[in-house]
């Protein structure tokens, strides 16, 4: 827990990039530290919801938003591991606030690219007028 | 959310079955037959397009409902004697999609695998069509 905090002090604090030779457990460090960072942005969108009635994130908020904040929370832990074992980002403020922002719409990005590659090379039927 | 379930649901472009068997009222043989009692089969599922084959006591339709056109087509019509007198054959075009010949007039039409187990599966099929 004591490792997790000053890794966390570490990176949001004194803005350090967090590795092997100042934190034992850097990928855990910026794991938590996405999941904060994705439940502050769900607070924030909750926040520019209330200032100005819509949201930036097109979340409908109102019951469902414990929900989100969760959701967002625990998508962008994940995330933030599975980055750091693909080695794709170095554990820093700016990778954080990256995946904790974003890794919604980069993944539904990836995934409508799949889908869009997919769907392009499907057959078609001929559509002819009726004999 | 309302871009996440657009991204998933891709069945509501499409024309219910009910709508599908009350297309045949439009084809030019169509012979006042009972739609209520009419069957149909779907044998080609894409994200865009699907195939139907509607029979009604007297005529088999073959419909195809695209999701990017205004309304489904009818591509052909024939009478259910005919129809079923026809050598149905199949043959492959890619893993997905094979090809299936009704008849010598209607022939290389796209038919989706995985709707059928196997060809007798889809002659059965075909078969309890016409029953």
């Amino acid at each position: 827990m004591d490792n997790l905090l000053s890794g966390l002090s570490l990176m949001f604090f004194e803005l350090q990039i967090v590795n092997q030779n100042n934190n034992e457990n850097p990928v855990l460090v910026f794991s938590i530290a996405c999941s904060i960072v994705g439940a502050i942005a769900v607070l924030l969108d909750l926040t520019f919801y209330v200032l100005r009635g819509r949201s930036l994130f097109d979340l409908n908020h109102g019951k469902l938003t414990v929900v989100f904040l969760i959701a967002w929370s625990f998508g962008a832990l994940v995330i933030g591991w599975v980055g750091q074992l693909a080695s794709i980002f170095v554990v820093s403020v700016s990778a954080t606030v990256l995946v904790g922002f974003t890794w919604p719409l980069i993944i539904t990005k990836y995934l409508k690219t799949k889908a869009d590659e997919e769907y392009a090379s499907e057959p078609e039927q001929e559509i002819a007028e009726e004999e | 959310m309302a871009f996440y379930s657009q991204l998933f649901d891709k069945s509501s472009d499409f024309r219910s079955e009910s709508e599908i068997k009350n297309l045949v009222k439009k084809s030019k043989n169509y012979k006042n037959e009972d739609v209520a009692n009419s069957k149909i089969l779907n044998f080609f599922n894409t994200s865009k397009q699907r195939s139907y084959l509607v029979t009604t006591d007297e005529m088999v339709y073959c419909i195809v409902d695209d999701s990017r056109k205004n309304e489904a087509k009818i591509n052909w019509s024939m009478g259910k004697e005919l129809f079923a007198s026809q050598s149905i054959t199949l043959k492959d075009k890619t893993v997905r999609t094979g090809l299936v010949n009704f008849g010598e007039k209607h022939k290389n039409w796209l038919y989706t695998k995985s709707i059928f187990n196997n060809e007798d599966n889809m002659k059965n099929s075909i078969s309890k069509l016409l029953s």
